[in-house]
């Protein structure tokens, strides 16, 4: 009976906070994406004819699904059809890694980044981890 | 050393080629920086040691690529890609390639 609590207590714990956070990140992520939306991403690696000098630039994040993301998610593997909640997951890591990257070739003072590649690898089933990479080019 | 994901580098030319070079590392995580994993479980976020770790892991992948590239005799790296895997728990695997040359400057 105990350990029925508890695990309510978690899931309605990783319900209400986890919403929270991950409110706030995508308000956060909002805010950067405009900030660096003039970083152009290309998945195209041929080089600009006026390219003057080229860096690789790598990012990575790894975000951890809530608790009742966890539960929900063991649920739907049961009963088949889309899960939402672990897609809502992927799309704020790949934003997030996404962001880090532009504002890595901004530092550099790059516009763009050519040859953009993403890699996903899944955490222990609790997480996910996005790895996104490129060569941020100065005209 | 000239490290880039893509085929060619602004400004240069390649006059040698060395074959494809890599560099790999396999690091597991430091069981102390895990107290903050166990609330993020809860309520989700970010798990900053696993991100430092896999930054840490990727960095020690590149420089063994560049090494081994040196050793050859190249001086820059194309077509760098990565692959990335989970061996076991806690440990993470970055495999870092791509293609040794030598370039030198446009005249």
């Amino acid at each position: 009976m105990f350990e029925l609590f508890v695990t309510f207590v978690f899931i309605s714990t990783g319900y209400y906070v986890g919403l929270r956070r991950e409110r706030r990140h995508y308000k956060e992520l909002l805010v950067r994406e405009k900030n660096f939306q003039n970083i152009g991403l290309r998945a195209t690696r041929r080089l600009p004819a006026d390219a003057q000098d080229t860096q690789i630039v790598v990012a990575c994040v790894v975000i951890a699904s809530d608790y009742f993301k966890n539960w929900a998610t063991k649920i739907k593997n049961m009963l088949g059809g889309g899960l939402h909640s672990q897609e809502i997951l992927m799309d704020r890591a790949r934003r997030e890694a996404t962001a880090r990257l532009r504002e890595k070739a901004a530092r550099f003072g790059a516009k763009e980044v050519f040859g953009f590649r993403i890699d996903t690898m899944a955490v222990d089933g609790k997480g996910v981890e996005v790895f996104v990479y490129g060569t941020a080019v100065k005209r | 050393m000239l490290v880039t994901t893509l085929e060619q580098l602004a400004g240069y030319r390649e006059v040698e080629y060395y074959g494809v070079v890599s560099g790999s590392t396999v690091r597991a995580k430091n069981i102390s920086k895990d107290i903050a994993a166990i609330f993020k479980n809860i309520w989700g976020g970010e798990l900053s040691s696993y991100t430092e770790l896999l930054e840490e892991t990727r960095e020690q992948a590149l420089q063994r690529m560049i090494k081994q590239a040196e050793h050859k005799g190249a001086n820059a790296i194309l077509a760098v890609r990565f692959a990335t895997s989970d061996v076991t728990r806690g440990a993470a695997e970055i495999f870092a390639y791509g293609t040794a040359v030598k370039v030198e400057k446009h005249v």
